[in-house]
């Protein structure tokens, strides 16, 4: 039985990089879709998603609740792409020792797969990105991530009722905006499954 | 979700990728340093420009404001007790009103300002405060503070404090000094003739006094018309001007009046002008005996 992420952040702590690199393999995935879904650029939130676990590795002496782990380090990548250039520029000289990628035998079909996803989660963001930066911060973490309202706050550092509210805006300004553009208006969706405050 | 909110699937990383970062990554953690120890450096460093800015902000209180720039300028104060010549001093200052005492509290003297001037000798600045919340200093007194500046011309003997000037002598000692009870003041701009400037410190000397003291020693090289003081200004911490004291004609004044060194000084190669004369008039005889015969 693996060790939970409590277990691992605490080994981190103590300098364990094996626990880390546990961590890093077991969230690599989700923060690298929601550094994805925050740029719009796969390659760009490959780069992302290293800068947030050597951010993440630089700060472990922080002490997490459990069970906070990963809401942790949404907020880490929160705070990445919202500083994205600082942060490229801090760990600048650790991403040039990034490998290249190798070319593997479904390279092609799979660099148009990702190329059309880019391509349709561009508009989505570009609507998204008429919306207050909290809010979309909110809306992204909840939404499009499923974190529970309570993650999404520890993720964000601010209370439970404002991520509900902020959510709740950016739900209503979305619409709008999506009623602007001369669409149907559609409900969006309840991420209650996932979001519970 | 409306349609244009779509948003691709999670995927995972292209082939080989996740693997290849987990390696960076665990090549890239090897080389950091401890955690905190960046953290730990910049709480230091912050502590202690909180804590020097918290010693310079409390100097004031301590009458210590621009003792600490001037520390190499002059010489510091010294706290004695004054000594018997002081207190007296202090006792038989009287004040502008008639009849009335300054109310000085002689015992509690302290030296503000002391100088060590070559071809001089030491200069003492002594204040005392008054029981109406005022104070005494050798410029004069300020019972009440109701003078926000005051400014004072003194010329001085050349040996000694006690030295008599001679008139019309070069060698005198002119000094400016003065107080203040502007709380703004942070320093004291002497001004020129010709436009220029100097700046002297201004000493805060604590409650119950609290009032700043200059003391300005005069070069010489503006004892020269064109060069002459005009203007004592006390200044904020950003250099504007507070207050403004006219001293010009007290200077042209006393050079006037033979009390303060002349304007020029004697030059000694005039001395050379009967020897030339003399040697002249001997070449002369000489030549005139010789065509004689």
């Amino acid at each position: 039985m693996e060790p939970d992420d409590s277990v691992l952040w605490a080994r981190s702590a103590e300098g364990d990089t094996g626990a880390f690199a546990l961590l890093f393999e077991r969230h690599a995935k989700a923060i690298y879709n929601y550094c994805f879904r925050r740029v719009g650029d796969w390659s760009a939130a490959e780069d992302l998603l290293s800068i947030v676990f050597l951010e993440a590795w630089r700060r472990r002496d922080k002490q997490l609740p459990p069970g906070k782990v990963l809401p942790w380090l949404y907020g880490i990548a929160t705070n990445v792409v919202r500083n994205r250039r600082r942060s490229e520029r801090r760990y600048r000289a650790a991403l040039a020792r990034v490998p290249a990628a190798e070319p593997g035998a479904d390279f092609a079909d799979e660099a148009v797969d990702r190329a059309d996803a880019a391509r349709q989660l561009r508009h989505a963001l570009a609507l998204l990105s008429k919306l207050p930066r909290r809010q979309q911060d909110v809306f992204v973490l909840c939404a499009w991530s499923g974190l529970s309202y309570e993650d999404a706050a520890f993720a964000l550092a601010v209370p439970v009722g404002t991520v509900r509210s902020r959510l709740a805006r950016a739900r209503g300004a979305l619409q709008e905006l999506d009623r602007a553009e001369g669409h149907e208006p559609t409900e969006v969706p309840h991420t209650e499954e996932t979001a519970e405050g | 979700m409306s349609s244009e909110l779509w948003i691709p699937s999670p995927r995972d990383l292209p082939s080989g990728r996740l693997a290849a970062r987990a390696q960076h990554l665990r090549s890239e953690i090897g080389r950091q340093p401890r955690p905190g120890a960046g953290r730990r450096r910049l709480i230091a460093a912050a502590a202690l420009v909180v804590v020097t800015a918290a010693a310079l902000l409390a100097t004031p209180a301590f009458g210590l404001r621009d003792r600490i720039v001037n520390l190499f300028a002059a010489e510091q104060p010294e706290r004695t007790r004054p000594p018997e010549l002081i207190q007296r001093l202090f006792e038989n200052m009287s004040d502008a009103r008639p009849n009335e005492s300054t109310g000085v509290v002689a015992g509690k003297a302290r030296i503000a300002i002391r100088l060590a001037i070559p071809g001089f000798g030491h200069k003492t600045l002594w204040v005392a405060p008054t029981r109406a919340g005022g104070f005494c200093s050798n410029v004069g007194c300020n019972r009440t503070r109701s003078k926000p500046f005051e400014t004072q011309l003194q010329i001085g003997g050349s040996t000694s404090t006690n030295s008599a000037p001679v008139p019309g002598s070069r060698d005198q000692t002119v000094f400016f000094q003065g107080d203040t009870t502007l709380p703004k003041a942070r320093g004291i701009a002497i001004r020129f003739e010709d436009g220029s400037f100097e700046r002297t410190p201004l000493v805060w000397v604590s409650k119950p006094i609290d009032a700043g003291f200059f003391l300005y020693l005069l070069p010489k090289s503006h004892w020269k018309p064109g060069k002459r003081p005009v203007a004592i200004e006390v200044e904020d911490a950003r250099g504007q001007r507070l207050a403004r004291d006219r001293v010009g004609s007290w200077f042209r004044d006393a050079q006037r009046g033979g009390l303060a060194p002349p304007p020029k000084a004697f030059n000694r190669l005039w001395l050379l002008v009967p020897f030339a004369a003399a040697l002249l008039a001997a070449a002369a005889l000489l030549v005139w005996r010789r065509q004689r015969g």
